[in-house]
């Protein structure tokens, strides 16, 4: 079994012993060993989808094309959702927010792939509505996106450092509170230029994003 | 002997399959009905910050947040379920022991971690080496975390961050002093910006 080696750094293991106050059994679970097989179950929970309400809004935002882009890549996503004909991409919002010229053809440079506010993105796009420091209610997402209107987010991480996607779906009902959401029942789906697409709890997308991310600012959007 | 991980918490299987229920019924997993779906081993997820990073701080900062299974249908990566501890029932009371789900993830960074444990897998065979997930998410960082009686390895999922390169095995020091420069201009930045 193997232990902790005299390395001062600490093992996975020791960490978690100390976050969970408690003594855990080190190292004994083999990860190939496959842990729950599901099999011709699912016409039967089809049938649960009746319970609770989901509704997307259709945006999608795209994957961000340099690691600094996330708020290119949202701001270009955004614009495209409300007008399919327009013209901008990352790079040509890039070279118009930062004053660069070069972001299309090398963008991995570090005068273009450099972090922005999503805010100045947004409205240089044509499709910032308003932007506030804060979270925005379960209620208030539910009825930007029955109106259409995907709002946008920043998650700032512990020990800095932040992140900008968008809520793109909302899904509430009973189902929630058999995976171990207590009284909540609330999902968010996040479509986020990095992470990919996921479906998380509000109440870990307020706080636990990612691990460790804090919803920041909200971005309401609009055509 | 294949790669280890922490024993899971009692009570994660539950949770686990209400999850796949849940995604399931929300449409956010489409499956045929004759479909054959798999959910992983969990592995424990810890997160480290920028400012442990610029500070030269090390694993030893790094924080358990969660646990991820890779969910599998027909044999095919579907994206990664995270589970999180359990809140306390008011504030100032302690959490009770147990998970509940975080978020379902799916895209190309979930398939790349799917696939790096997959490798990893093959080269541990002979020996004996616990497994968990790091995340660095300032850096845009996710690298398995390897430890065995030689210390601790990291190995970046792709894409990784310059100048780590994805699926190399890197001694943990070195990787995270490597990213110390990044993880300082990163405290640079203001408030509102990402």
């Amino acid at each position: 079994m193997p232990r902790r080696s005299t390395s001062r750094s600490a093992a996975p293991a020791r960490t978690a012993r100390r976050a969970n106050a408690r003594p855990t059994e080190l190292s004994d679970v083999p990860i190939a060993r496959r842990y729950v097989t599901y099999k011709y179950r699912w016409r039967l929970i089809d049938i649960r989808r009746l319970i609770g309400s989901r509704r997307c809004s259709g945006l999608s935002v795209e994957h961000q094309q340099q690691t600094q882009w996330c708020w290119a890549a949202v701001s270009n996503s955004v614009s495209h959702f409300y007008d399919a004909g327009s013209t901008w991409t990352q790079c040509a919002i890039v070279n118009a927010e930062l004053g660069q010229t070069t972001c299309c053809t090398n963008g991995s440079s570090s005068a273009c792939n450099q972090p922005w506010y999503l805010d100045r993105a947004l409205t240089r796009v044509g499709c910032l509505l308003s932007w506030a420091s804060g979270t925005l209610t379960f209620a208030t997402v539910k009825s930007l996106i029955n109106s259409t209107r995907p709002p946008c987010a920043r998650q700032g991480w512990s020990g800095g450092g932040g992140h900008f996607m968008a809520i793109v779906c909302y899904f509430e009902g009973l189902l929630g509170l058999l995976a171990g959401a207590g009284s909540t029942a609330k999902r968010l789906r996040i479509s986020d230029p990095w992470y990919g697409d996921s479906v998380v709890d509000y109440d870990v997308f307020v706080s636990g994003y990612q691990g460790t991310g804090s919803w920041t600012h909200s971005y309401r959007t609009q055509p | 002997m294949p790669l280890l991980t922490e024993t899971p918490p009692k009570g994660i299987e539950k949770v686990l399959n209400a999850t796949v229920s849940e995604l399931v019924g929300h449409g956010a997993i489409a499956l045929g009905t004759r479909s054959r779906a798999e959910v992983s081993m969990p592995i424990r997820v810890h997160n480290l910050g920028a400012d442990a990073i610029a500070a030269g701080k090390g694993l030893g900062a790094a924080q358990p947040t969660g646990w991820f299974s890779t969910l599998t249908t027909d044999g095919e990566v579907r994206g990664t379920i995270e589970l999180v501890p359990l809140k306390p029932a008011r504030k100032g009371v302690a959490a009770p022991d147990g998970v509940r789900f975080g978020g379902f993830t799916t895209g190309p960074l979930q398939r790349a971690l799917a696939r790096t444990i997959e490798a990893a897998t093959k080269s541990t065979a002979s020996s004996k080496v616990q497994i968990a997930v790091l995340r660095v998410p300032a850096l845009y960082l996710l690298a398995l975390w390897l430890h065995d009686e030689g210390g601790d390895r990291l190995v970046p999922v792709p894409p990784s961050p310059p100048p780590l390169k994805a699926g190399e095995s890197y001694p943990a020091e070195r990787a995270l002093a490597s990213l110390a420069e990044a993880a300082k201009a990163v405290l640079q930045g203001d408030e509102a910006r990402n």
